[in-house]
């Protein structure tokens, strides 16, 4: 599986239209591609076809009481032994099949379809009727779950049927309780409100945002109640409740077993297996579609990178590379050493590379200031050099990073830990969806403070205040016990500047950290960081749009466009002469660049590149004016060269300076 | 200070506001419902007193510190928040007579576009769902192959290529997703746009089509906006009028070119004076902009808010005006103990809410 062969696989993307697949097709193969999926699939369809044909399969009469042959150990006429009353095991965990299926199905379905909604009003109403629901799940928890499904069948009579809804009463506030959790969680988050100000309806909000997103806890939630659900049931049918007596059900053949735990164990032993065994099934089948239908998990999950997992093994036991052996150690080690980069995102179709070959250094105290297109890559670089791109996601296909002089790629997972907890701080570019919408903000910053270090509570408290105040949010002693959504944009973003100064880092990578915050207080953060970098020579890297901030604060620039370096250099320099094409394009964009009001604004015409579908030669070529179809912009990639002191890869990079 | 204002902003085109606000207010948490009954929070006072109208067509901008109330304006304006008291009025309809319905039924034609553009997307929609919902719950292009066309139109329009739309949020960068939820607001065609901080995290020349793309719209379709923004540059080129938030209310407020050109308020005249500073921040000399911190908006300073770090008030205590002692130095008494009603500019198109509006002071920026 070479990377060649991935990249070939890569080129279209979009247009899946045409032919369209069968979805149960589709959907039957993603789940068998699981091995948890296979297994699980195919242990649901055996216990569906022992339901139904059961009966037919049982070798012997499972209704014949025989005195003369109770409690036999498994024999070859009775393969799983005989019971209490002389009726052969094996037959009737065949015959009990059906009914252990419905009681379990049914109960969790009962449960499920009341709970379930029960829990979603209770956290969309709040108010009194949350306290009311909430208040009665207490008392209906605080009994043992026997005597509610006793109270049910007490009241409803005994048979099959109401045994179904009285195991599924039992579970109705485990249910209720868990989705009422999950909903507040789900409906914290700013997208719900996005589809509100759409205009959708509470009902299209619940069906479409709030549901799908519960679903993966729910569905686990129902496969674990499933046994507990049987074992309920063969409580009953142990009271003489349950299912009538000679009728069999695995969870009544257990609890008739109890008796004879002792002296005849085999009893328990088959009955218990399938019930076990039936159970697992339906939790790794849950598992598997859950897998599918969580779209954050489920390109990893096509790909289950075996084989990759192996070769990142033997790379991080193999010496480093030679470039980095020839990175100077020391003092004077630059903080970030990045070489030769290619990171490639795992797709449904093959490998996406995003970043193309990147070359930087930042020493000490030092900032250097990314800018560029909208998607070519700068916070999966950002993420890369963090050590925090996820190995499911992203594949490092080629070059070194080097953090204090140290290789930070390929190390294991403790190590990795400890190197970000002590040299790097992230502030990443959606700061709203970087905090836990369901811990306070007062929470998030102590963990912050306390990874790894030995404070007191009360020193925690100071410290985090501190940080607060640093960052300039007012009153922080109060702000501490308030929730994410309970803060400004600006102010969220603020508090993840603070969660990633906390530990001191030697290093802040920083992904438009001052996106939403005001010129006055973008100036007292930025203060703040030349602050930092002055008494501790943090490094930083900053990511942004805003080229008048890099102008005021970085030291370095370096434009990026699909996927690479295309020029880079002292800001001075880049800025104000700039040699590439498109930094030159940039620069003639911003507003107040020259075009008066009410005057469009000048972009770069043309489609702005797509990864994985880049044109040969260089990537800004169809929309390059300085190109202009010459041959040497299509021959091959621009080698970066050196042009007027500075990096650039452009051809023709000369003819700016004339 | 709760006299009815009236922007005197188009006098004679006062029938064609598409949007007024009346004098609104909202404040949080000034009573939590729980188990044990009612109890009583902090209260955050984050918009109090905001008045103001947008003619049909025209471009509203609101800047101000971070915290001060903006995204809560902006909530208020669509209905996503109900205010604690004032009213807001949209196309002659008054917000507060509508039930949730009638809510829901109005917000075909005013959008939303939210703060966070990641946050603000379902993660379990692709791209095409997204933009397919807007258009299901407003039962528009129901055809299939007219509704295609219709996402297909709007994706190129925000620079995203069809490629994009069997995507997931977490599968797009930062920009990209902001250019979903800014198609996501245009894709039903609606007549006010409220945008809070459209283009933040996208690069210039993404910006520039984005605007351009507005502004575009708004000539041929006469779109109403109102823009939340902190890039000083892009209000003075996109918008008509502007409103200077600080701690909840509008301290300035009227024409662009006043209010931008010849800033009164003397935090808008700092804002101002930052904008227009291109020179590196010098790394040996620590710098300071606006003195103190900000005030917290649960404890609101009396008289002027802006008085705890206004370097007009200092500077008119040390000239002689009358002046007291407080925490934060010796300032003007005036500012301190009275909240300044807003002081109309010599032309009457833009007001500043300061004592000393048309006091020139010699030296202002130091
Ligand atoms: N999980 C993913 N799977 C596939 N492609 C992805 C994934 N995440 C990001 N991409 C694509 O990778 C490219 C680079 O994304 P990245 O977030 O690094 O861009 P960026 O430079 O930070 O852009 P912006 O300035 O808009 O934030 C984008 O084109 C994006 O669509
Ligand atoms: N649901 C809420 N509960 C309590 N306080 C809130 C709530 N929403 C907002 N606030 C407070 O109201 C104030 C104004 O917030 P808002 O989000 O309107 O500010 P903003 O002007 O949009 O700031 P930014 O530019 O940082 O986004 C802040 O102090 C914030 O903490
Ligand atoms: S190499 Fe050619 S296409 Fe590329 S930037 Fe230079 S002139 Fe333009
Ligand atoms: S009223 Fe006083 S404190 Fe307020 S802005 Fe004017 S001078 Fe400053
Ligand atoms: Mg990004
Ligand atoms: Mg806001």
């Amino acid at each position: 599986m070479s990377l060649a062969q991935d990249m070939a696989a890569v080129p279209e993307r979009a247009e899946s239209t045409t032919a369209k697949p069968n979805p149960a097709w589709t959907l039957l193969r993603r789940i068998l591609v699981q091995p948890k999926g296979a297994v699980g699939l195919t242990l649901v369809v055996l216990y569906l076809v022992l339901a139904v044909i059961g009966p037919a399969l049982a070798p012997q009469d499972a209704f014949r009481q025989n005195f003369a042959q109770t409690l036999r150990p498994p024999s070859a006429a009775h393969w799983f032994g005989t019971d209490q009353l002389g009726r052969d095991v094996f037959s009737r965990i065949l015959i009990g099949a059906r009914a252990t299926l419905g009681i379990g199905v049914g109960g969790v379905t009962v449960a499920f379809l009341i709970g379930v909604p029960l829990g979603i009003l209770a956290a969309w109403r709040r108010g009194w009727i949350e306290a009311v629901l909430m208040r009665a799940i207490d008392v209906m928890l605080s009994f043992p779950d026997i005597v509610f499904a006793l109270a049910v069948v007490a009241i409803l009579g005994a048979n099959t049927q109401n045994v179904i809804i009285a195991v599924g009463v039992v579970s109705i506030p485990v249910f209720a309780r868990t989705a009422r959790a999950v909903t507040l969680s789900v409906l914290a988050e700013p997208y719900i409100e996005g589809s509100v100000a759409l205009g959708a309806s509470p009902a299209r909000v619940i069906m479409r945002h709030v549901l799908p997103n519960i679903s993966g806890t729910l569905l686990t939630l129902s496969t674990l109640l499933f046994a507990s659900t049987l074992l309920s049931a063969s409580g009953l049918g142990f009271l003489g409740l349950g299912t009538q007596p000679p009728f069999p059900e695995w969870g009544t053949m257990l609890g008739d077993s109890r008796s004879y735990i002792r002296s005849h164990p085999y009893l328990a032993t088959f009955p218990g297996l399938f019930l076990a065994v039936s159970a697992l099934a339906f939790n790794l089948l849950g598992d598997a579609l859950r897998t599918i239908y969580d779209p954050t998990s489920r390109r990893a999950a096509r790909r289950l990178p075996m084989l990759n997992f192996l070769r990142r093994r033997t790379a991080a036991s193999a010496p480093p590379a030679a470039g980095l052996a020839a990175a100077p150690a020391g003092p004077d080690a630059p903080v970030v050493a990045v070489e030769g980069l290619h990171l490639a995102f795992r797709t449904g179709e093959g490998l996406l590379e995003v970043v193309r070959g990147v070359d930087l250094t930042i020493c000490a105290g030092r900032t250097l200031a990314i800018v560029g297109e909208s998607g070519s890559g700068k916070s999966t670089l950002l993420r890369a050099i963090g050590t925090l791109a996820n190995p499911q996601e992203v594949a490092i296909t080629a070059g070194t990073v080097a953090i204090g002089g140290e290789p930070a790629l390929g190390l294991p997972a403790a190590a990795v830990r400890d190197l970000r907890r002590r040299k790097i701080g992230i502030v990443f570019q959606d700061a709203a969806s970087a905090l836990n919408p369901v811990l306070t903000v007062g929470a998030q910053l102590a963990e912050a403070v306390r990874a790894g270090s030995r404070l007191g509570p009360q020193a925690v408290r100071q410290r985090c205040i501190a940080l607060l105040r640093d960052v300039n949010i007012a009153d922080p002693e109060r702000r501490l016990e308030m929730y994410p959504h309970q803060f400004s944009g600006g102010m969220k973003q603020r508090i993840v500047i603070a969660i990633a100064l906390a530990q001191n880092p030697e290093l802040l990578l920083a992904d438009e950290p001052t996106s939403a915050l005001d010129v006055t207080i973008q100036q007292q953060i930025l203060v703040l960081l030349r602050e930092i970098q002055r008494k501790r020579g943090m490094a930083i890297l900053l990511v942004t749009h805003d080229l008048n901030l890099v102008a005021r604060f970085a030291d370095d620039v370096a434009v990026m466009y699909a996927g690479r370096l295309v020029e880079s250099g002292a800001i001075a320099t880049v800025l104000e002469q700039p040699l590439h094409p498109y930094t030159q394009a940039l620069r003639a964009s911003a507003p107040g660049a020259g075009e008066g009001r009410g005057q469009p604004l000048r972009s770069i015409p043309g489609e702005p590149p797509l990864v994985g579908q880049l044109p040969s030669g260089c990537a800004f070529r169809p929309r390059c004016p300085r190109s202009a179809n010459r041959a040497e912009c299509a021959a091959q990639e621009p080698p970066e060269r050196m042009v007027a002191s500075r990096q650039v890869a452009c051809v023709f990079a000369e003819e700016a300076l004339s | 200070m709760n006299a009815p204002f009236r922007l005197p902003l188009t006098p004679d085109a006062a029938s064609d506001d598409v949007v007024i606000v009346q004098n609104v207010s909202r404040h949080f948490g000034s009573s939590r419902t729980g188990l044990f009954g009612r109890r009583a929070a902090p209260v955050v006072r984050a918009v109090e007193d905001v008045s103001f109208r947008v003619p049909r067509g025209s471009c509203f901008a609101i800047v101000g510190e971070s915290g001060s109330g903006k995204s809560s304006l902006a909530r208020l304006v669509v209905g996503l928040l109900r205010p604690t008291s004032g009213e807001v009025t949209i196309g002659s309809v008054a917000l507060s007579s509508l039930d949730d319905a009638g809510l829901r039924g109005m917000r075909r034609k005013v959008q939303l576009v939210l703060q966070d553009p990641r946050a603000s997307l379902d993660p379990r929609m692709t791209v095409l769902d997204t933009l397919a919902e807007a258009l299901t719950v407003h039962s528009l292009h129901r055809d299939r192959q007219a509704r295609r066309e219709r996402i297909d139109a709007v994706i190129g329009m925000v620079g995203l290529s069809q490629a994009h739309l069997t995507r997931y949020p977490h599968e797009l960068s930062g920009g990209q997703r902001q250019r979903v939820a800014i198609a996501r607001a245009i894709v039903c065609e609606p007549e006010i746009l409220v945008l809070d901080e459209p283009v933040s995290a996208l690069d210039v020349s993404v910006q520039a089509q984005i605007i351009n793309l507005l502004a575009d719209l708004q000539a041929r379709l006469a779109l109403t906006y109102i823009v939340i923004t902190h890039d000083l540059a892009l209000v003075a080129h996109m918008a008509d009028a502007v409103g200077v938030m600080y701690l909840g209310r509008f301290v300035e407020q009227g024409d662009v070119g006043d209010v931008c050109g010849a800033p009164r308020h003397p935090y808008t005249q700092s804002l101002m004076a930052i904008a227009a500073q291109v020179s590196p921040l010098d790394r040996d000399r620590p710098a300071t902009v606006l003195e103190g911190s900000i005030p917290s908006p649960l404890a609101i300073p009396s008289g002027c808010s802006f008085h705890t770090r206004c370097p007009r008030a200092r500077a008119l205590a040390a000239a002689g005006v009358e002046a007291v002692d407080t925490a934060d130095g010796r300032l003007a008494r005036l500012c301190v103990e009275a909240a300044p009603l807003p002081h109309p500019a010599p032309g009457g198109r833009s007001t500043a809410k300061c004592h000393f509006a048309d006091q020139s002071l010699p030296d202002q920026s130091s």
